[in-house]
């Protein structure tokens, strides 16, 4: 797939302003002429984004209205209305894979933001004053660059239950201790799969998500900060009344593009743990159910998949309304009182 | 200056973008050309023979593409070639990727041209038949070669309308293989007409189980032995899914063994398994039996390995061991056995299970994509052809350097009942004499291939799944058999019925 | 106030703070320092015990790494994957979002707004979709669906836009078209030079994300020849052959993150910084 999610990550916070653009416009207006050039900029654009874009998102939704079921180009295809998604909502194994992955995601990104939280609550801080920040957040954001399928396969063989260095390295500690270590079969046995998979990703995006907290503490200088100290606002005052609202949306961005990156996970689990393997029913997430129904042979329907992927993005959409009116609920209140 | 690279960058890859434009349009016959060009570096990749354009047709060579997921294909492919000037057959072993089938769905859905040939397992082949990848091969005559292949073989090539498509080489009939020297200690008689009454039924399975245990042996290493060996009774039978008792006694049978302690907690094709081979192996315990690997063995099969596993067993304090009596295998079995045997080299027989069973085997057909069928048949001929399955029958095989190197192994089970009929009479010596291609083929013969529907290998898995949860104690019995109910239910929702 | 003499508790409090602080730095690092380490050691150490003393067997790993696997033809299949994806998914989008920033054509608006919709889609409502017309176009087993829809970084164009907007000022266009400047010269004389570090951070990161990609290239690739690093990576743990070494293993994995972490030491400024502060406000 296309690094999408990288790109969306690199909003500061969310903000879109239109506004700033419209007096450029209204300069330039005398010069229409000019303006039959923007065609022809746009135009490579939005022919490739037509093909690669529009279009299979639109094929896609057809499909999930149709019965077919391989990947045929020229296999007759019949429309079966809501068919398809009235069998989504009564599929039990699609809920326990959506269940799998929302357990997996909702583990990860309590930690991880919990950890940025934390992280940039100690290096914002008017206080210490920390030093280091620019070696410290490198080495944090590292494991967010390596592709997914190294670090799903380094785990893979690190947590092996009998040949996997953690064990091994565990059994020693404990038997240096004088104690005996039971071994953890991390990646066989229900709740360590899904944990070490969760851990997993809290340790690929914590570094990420500490960055782009850190940048919106940083919008502010510190000059401004040690002012309001100096005025004699305590720290606690300062990081409530300047440092949290700063970062409030941010938060929700983090989180929401988490989720839409979370609710799509699939190379971790897919890697990590096979389909013969006995956790597998308690890591295949939605994606990987998606996925299975697409390409996996023997169980290839197509148009089920499709459904299943608008059923996905429809969930994805209510969870990330229902996020954003949870962390907006303060600000609306705040501005209702205002008005009254 | 920053200006002028940027040009140069941009135009690099317009150039380097229109060339792969320009190459894969006046190649229509290797849609990959474009590609291949720009990455033309040198491969020393061991399953790649020829160059990555082999597709194309020069000065007279046909070059075709194999797709295989195991072994025997690339040195038949590398022995076909030697033999051949006109045709040349590149054979790729693409399930190293992953999941064969889906390569397999992708590329031909996909329009490729490549595979011309595309191999297959018996779980997969109905599906590739459905979705219509495998050219028609009686076009090619090849009934003529249906006179001489085993029955079972030959039909599961055949599409729902008897339409010959794919090819097997290897007829895999399922038994027991067992050590006499144990049966001796544990029965008193190593007769495979005697022993043969201990596996007549499941219930003779068990009590010879429960007896061998008494008397500090083991019937089987691991759980999954009677796998191979179960009647094969349709999995759907008029759109039902059709989990009838015998199955259902399979489960508590397989729970039976793995909870008794009826086995030596190894699992199939790992360390201690193989070992049980050989002779003694150290008795493991409840925590250790779980997972693939019991021990901290690494290296699967190899004699280190073995060492290995018993050193870390003694340190782990399991020093009581016992000997296994049997395994249950296909045809191909024997093989593997003869690998390991060790010092038990000789003390082997072969008995019948409770059914007909059979598993593995490999079948080849010819992808309806391919430009080059007729070459395709060629090849496919070549190697069903008595001359070829003789060689396959005396173990003919390429070791690593690509030597050919033959008899490593005598006695490899293929499809070709004219070679199994004249190795009829062969003894097998690490058979004790036994004449084991007349049993295969007695056994090959009984095999009952006629209900098999494409839900089989899948409903199969599903069911292994179920069992295991339930042999494990992570569900109980009902919970299994509605997990399992379930897991179908979802996957062909208003395609099977299910009724609980 | 108290801003130089601080109190025994505060010193010990910051040194706690960074002992902690140098401990999770230990805890990122550290499973890559396992992996360093067992790609030097044999597969009987790996499996008898755990160290951080690097072993002697890294000859002997690569050597057998390298019999079975070429990985750097899996490199140089991803490098011919991920350079001309990254060099058009900047140059084109590049010019859209000069276009939509400084023209004012019909359907500017109506544009702008859809990429803002597909932005917020996932990818996984295109997959199948994207699969039946890579099919329809006979580009399955080619680098071709790879590499073109880098064009339709709608992303890359809507961040570029709004770079444009806040740093390119109208008056230098105009000023350049009285001089009889064409339109294309402007772009790529004007526009490009000053939007560069914006593109740079924009190509760095779709290089990482082409490079890196796993899902599409395993749907799309058939052929093992054409495998780029991370779907060859994956091969690995199917093939009998390396399966028995683990040493080997850890080296191929290794290896396969090397040019990853050059990019990373090599680009570092740039890419911490498209993080926090991104590409708008640079």
């Amino acid at each position: 797939m296309r690094p999408l999610h990288s790109l969306i990550v690199k909003i500061p916070c969310g903000e879109m302003d239109m506004e700033k653009t419209k007096p450029v416009k209204k300069k330039r207006s005398k010069l229409r002429a000019y303006n039959n050039w923007g065609y022809l900029f746009v135009a490579p654009f939005v022919i490739a984004f037509l093909i690669f874009s529009v279009y299979p998102v639109l094929r896609t939704l057809y499909l999930s209205f149709t019965d077919l079921k391989l990947m045929k180009l020229n296999g007759t295809i019949n429309f079966a209305g809501l068919e398809n998604y009235k069998r989504v909502f009564t599929d039990k194994f699609f809920g326990r894979a959506l269940l799998n992955t929302i357990i997996i995601w909702g583990v990860n990104i309590v930690t991880q933001l919990g950890l940025a939280f934390l992280l940039m609550m100690v290096f914002s801080d008017v206080k210490y004053r920390m030093k280091g920040l620019p070696v410290y957040r490198l080495i944090y954001y590292l494991p967010n660059l390596i592709a997914a399928t190294s670090i799903a396969l380094l785990f893979s063989n690190l947590l092996d239950k009998n040949y996997g260095s953690i064990n091994i390295g565990l059994t020693q500690l404990f038997r240096t201790f004088g104690g005996h270590y039971k071994l953890i079969d991390w990646l066989g046995t229900k709740w360590p799969a899904r944990l070490s998979l969760s851990t997993i990703q809290t340790w690929m995006w914590f570094g990420n998500s500490f960055l782009m907290l850190m940048a919106g503490v940083q919008g502010v200088s510190r000059d401004y900060l040690e002012a309001a100290s100096i005025d004699g606002a305590g720290r606690w005052t300062i990081f409530g009344k300047i440092t949290l609202p700063l970062i409030k949306p941010i938060m929700m961005y983090v989180a929401i593009t988490s989720l839409i990156g979370g609710l799509q996970l699939f190379d971790m689990p897919y890697l990590m743990i096979g389909d013969t393997s006995q956790t597998y029913k308690h890591t295949q997430t939605a994606m990987m159910y998606l996925y299975r129904f697409a390409f996996g042979a023997k169980t290839t329907q197509v148009a089920y998949a499709s459904s299943v992927a608008y059923s996905l993005f429809l969930i994805i959409l209510v969870v990330s309304v229902i996020q954003y009116r949870l962390f907006n609920r303060d600000t609306e209140k705040r501005r209702h009182r205002d008005r009254r | 200056m920053k200006m002028k690279k940027v040009t140069a960058l941009v135009l690099a890859g317009l150039m380097t973008f229109s060339m792969a434009a320009c190459g894969s349009e006046s190649t229509t016959d290797a849609p990959s050309e474009s590609t291949a060009d720009t990455a033309k570096t040198e491969t020393t990749d061991a399953t790649e023979t020829a160059d990555s354009s082999s597709a194309e047709t020069t000065e007279g060579v046909t070059n075709l593409v194999l797709w295989t997921w195991n072994d025997d294909a690339l040195s038949f492919a590398k022995w076909f070639n030697e033999s051949h000037s006109d045709i040349q057959v590149e054979a790729i072993n693409v399930a190293s990727s992953g999941e064969y089938e889906t390569k397999v769905q992708t590329a031909i859905l996909g329009g490729e041209k490549e595979p011309d040939i595309i191999g297959g397992e018996l779980g997969w082949l109905p599906n590739f038949m459905e979705a219509g990848f495998f050219a028609d091969l009686d076009a090619y005559g090849a009934q003529e070669i249906g006179g001489h292949v085993v029955d079972y073989v030959w039909e599961a090539g055949q599409d729902e309308s008897g339409v010959q498509r794919a090819l097997g080489y290897q007829a895999a009939p399922a038994g027991f293989f067992y050590r006499k020297s144990v049966a001796e200690k544990i029965f008193g008689y190593s007769d495979p007409e005697t022993v043969g009454k201990l596996f007549e039924s499941y219930d003779a399975i068990m009590d010879a189980a429960r007896v061998a245990k008494e008397k500090g042996f083991r019937l089987f290493a691991s759980d999954s032995e009677l796998g191979y060996c179960v009647y094969k009774e349709p999995w759907v039978v008029d759109n039902k899914v059709n989990l009838n008792q015998e199955r259902i006694d399979m489960m508590e049978l397989t729970s039976a063994l793995y909870n008794e302690g009826l086995t030596a907690y190894a699992s199939q094709w790992t360390t201690p398994w193989y070992q049980s081979m050989a002779g003694e192996v150290p008795i493991l315990s409840e925590e250790t039996r779980w997972g693939t690997d019991d021990l901290a063995v690494w290296g699967g099969d190899s004699e280190e390995a073995a060492e290995d596993f018993v050193a870390q067993a003694a340190a782990l304090g399991f020093t009581d061991t016992t000997e296994v009596m049997a395994f249950g295998l296909p045809a191909w079995g024997q093989l593997v056995l003869s690998n390991h045997a060790g010092d038990t080299y000789g003390d082997w027989g072969f008995v019948a299970g409770p059914a007909y069973g059979w598993g593995g085997g490999g079948w080849f057909g010819i992808s309806e994509n391919s430009e080059k069928k007729d070459a395709a048949w060629e090849f496919l001929s070549w190697m069903m052809s008595d001359e070829t399955m003789e060689n396959f029958y005396n173990g003919f095989h390429y070791n690593e350097a690509g030597h050919a190197e033959e008899g490593v192994v005598q006695g490899n089970m293929c499809s070709n009942v004219n070679v199994i009929e004249k190795h009829k009479d062969d003894t097998n010596e690490a058979y004790g004499g036994q004449k084991l291609m007349s049993i295969y083929l007695d056994l090959a013969q009984h095999i009952d291939f006629s209900k098999q529907t494409k839900y089989d290998s899948d409903l199969g898995s599903k069911w292994g799944e179920a069992i295991s949860s339930y042999k494990t104690g992570e569900m109980s019995k009902e919970e299994a058999i509605n997990y399992f109910y379930d897991n179908v239910e979802s996957t062909y929702a208003g395609e099977l019925e299910v009724e609980r | 106030m108290r801003k130089n003499k601080h109190t025994l508790g505060y010193n010990i409090n910051k040194t706690i703070l960074y002992i902690l602080l140098t401990l999770l730095a230990v805890i990122c690092l550290l499973p890559f320092l396992m992996m360093i380490v067992n790609a030097t050691r044999t597969s009987d150490e790996i499996v008898k015990g755990f160290t951080l003393i690097p072993g002697t067997a890294l000859a002997k790993n690569w050597a057998v790494v390298f019999k079975y696997f070429n990985l750097f033809k899996g490199m140089w299949n991803s490098l011919v994957v991920a350079v001309p994806a990254t060099i058009l998914g900047a140059y084109f989008p590049a010019m859209a979002a000069y276009g939509l920033a400084c023209y004012d054509f019909k359907g500017n608006k109506l544009i702008f707004w859809v990429i803002l919709i597909f932005m917020m889609i996932p990818g996984t409502l295109s997959l199948i979709g994207f699969y039946q017309l890579c099919a329809a176009f006979h580009i399955i087993n080619t680098y071709v669906p790879l590499i073109l829809p880098a064009i339709a970084g709608s992303g890359t164009v809507f961040f570029l836009r709004q770079y444009i907007v806040s740093s390119l000022s109208p008056s230098l266009i105009e000023a350049a078209r009285m001089d009889g400047a064409s339109e294309i010269y402007m772009f790529h004389r004007i526009v490009i030079p000053i939007v560069f570090p914006a593109i740079a951070t924009f190509s760095i990161m779709g290089f990482i994300g082409n490079w890196n990609s796993y899902m599409l290239p395993m749907i799309i690739l058939n052929s093992p020849q054409k495998y780029t690093l991370p779907v060859q990576l994956v091969s690995l743990r199917a093939s009998t052959d390396i399966t028995q070494n683990y040493g080997a293993i850890y080296l191929c994995i290794a290896i396969s993150m090397v040019p990853i972490i050059l990019v990373f030491v090599t680009f570092s400024k740039y890419i911490i910084s498209s993080v926090s502060a991104g590409a708008v406000k640079e």
